[in-house]
């Protein structure tokens, strides 16, 4: 699974692919979640962290923002921002210096 | 009575006299009347250094005057109808500038009326004489997406600003191949171009000077280093740094307010905050916290 930090605006934003054991248990923290209830999620800012994107190698594509999930097949909830947390704790070395600006 | 000036100098006073003899005035001045092509409006011509015009007004408010003919008028003037007929009546009446020098002005301190200025104008409207109808400045075109302004900060600079059309990026095929660069200088290149790059410049030091000087090995200028109107159109551009990470540019556009493309998100008009950027020195930036300057990006700004 490949994953993209959606941050930059000039430059390319930071994007990484997970091993196959990462892209695991990725994907079985997204089958995980539920359903999300109630009003649409929150959206990003023009400028600065605007959420990570996952791509599979089928091409289904998930976006993750403030606790919610947009999943290939609706939206899902993650009040705990599991997902993005997740994408943090295996941020690679040369990203190192965006962790503080990640508003995770 | 009738005062004659040479519009010539730009430091010294022009060169001028006055025709007192009153039927030497009334000749002219029906000599001027028969050849109404080879009149113009004073300052209607070339208004750059060396010989402009030569400039008649009648200096009493009861002087005798020609039918149609304006109480000040020029000669020798490129804005005339005829500019040959109209070179031809200056010299006429460069002819009486000697023969006018009794009559005494302050000017002639600094600019006697002597044979080196008389050989120096009529040197100067023989050259005019010889050359082609020089043309007016060149005007920007026109446009119905595009209007040519004023900078406020420095006036003598122009350049263009146009109708804000974020439909053009917003789709599938183009919003996510381009970025704030791509929409500040208005090209589409659909290679998330990077400042300094088609030139071999690129920088990935995230900081002001740096971002600065790779977009201006693109060929962008400082604000108030005008550009001229063969560069149009002419954008206004604003860089902005989130320190060590990132850039990112907006566009003036048509209504006083900027455009912008954050990344491969859509292009828009608000901030942050979601309010109209009328002033990116001011508006919610997120982590861009540096203003680093306006640029003016001419037609030969080349991007990649």
């Amino acid at each position: 699974m490949v994953v993209e930090i959606d941050i930059f605006s000039g430059r390319p934003n930071p994007r990484w692919r997970l091993s196959e054991a990462e892209t695991a248990r990725l994907t079985r923290l997204l089958r995980s979640l539920d359903p999300a209830t109630g009003g649409p999620p929150p959206g990003p800012p023009g400028l600065g962290y605007r959420g990570v994107r996952l791509r599979d190698s089928n091409g289904l594509t998930w976006s993750a923002y403030r606790g919610f999930v947009q999943s290939p097949d609706g939206l899902l909830a993650d009040p705990d921002r599991r997902v993005e947390r997740f994408v943090l704790e295996h941020l690679p070395a040369e990203y190192e210096a965006l962790r503080s600006s990640l508003e995770i | 009575m009738l005062k004659v000036e040479v519009d010539i100098f730009s430091g010294r006073p022009n060169p001028v006299w006055i025709i007192t003899d009153g039927d030497e005035a009334k000749e002219l001045l029906g000599a001027v009347a028969e050849s109404r092509e080879a009149v113009a409006k004073p300052g209607a011509g070339f208004a750059g250094l060396g010989y402009r015009e030569i400039r008649l007004s009648l200096i009493g408010d009861d002087e005798p005057r020609q039918r149609n003919l304006a109480r000040e008028f020029a000669v020798g003037s490129t804005a005339a109808g005829d500019v040959k007929a109209s070179i031809a009546l200056a010299k006429r009446v460069l002819d009486g500038m000697l023969r006018h020098r009794d009559v005494r002005l302050l000017q002639h301190e600094l600019t006697p009326l002597d044979r080196s200025i008389y050989e120096f104008t009529l040197e100067q409207l023989e050259r005019l004489d010889r050359s082609p109808k020089p043309q007016p400045p060149p005007s920007p075109p026109s446009s119905p997406l595009r209007t040519t302004v004023h900078d406020a900060k420095c006036d003598k600079c122009e350049y263009e600003v146009s109708q804000y059309n974020p439909g053009f990026w917003n789709v599938a095929s183009v919003q996510p191949h381009n970025n704030c660069y791509n929409y500040a200088r208005n090209w589409r290149t659909d290679t998330f171009a990077q400042p300094g790059r088609a030139h071999g410049a690129g920088t990935s030091t995230m900081k002001c000077p740096n971002v600065t000087t790779a977009a201006m090995a693109d060929g962008l200028k400082k604000r108030c280093d005008c550009l001229p109107v063969s560069e149009w159109p002419r954008r206004m551009m604003a860089l902005v740094i989130a320190p060590n990470y990132d850039y990112h540019w907006y566009r003036e556009q048509r209504g006083g307010f900027w455009g912008h493309k954050p990344g491969q998100t859509a292009a828009r008009n608000v901030d942050n905050n979601n309010v109209l950027v009328v002033n990116p020195e001011t508006a919610a930036r997120g982590p861009y916290t540096d203003f680093c300057g306006y640029f003016y990006a001419g037609r030969s700004v080349v991007i990649n």
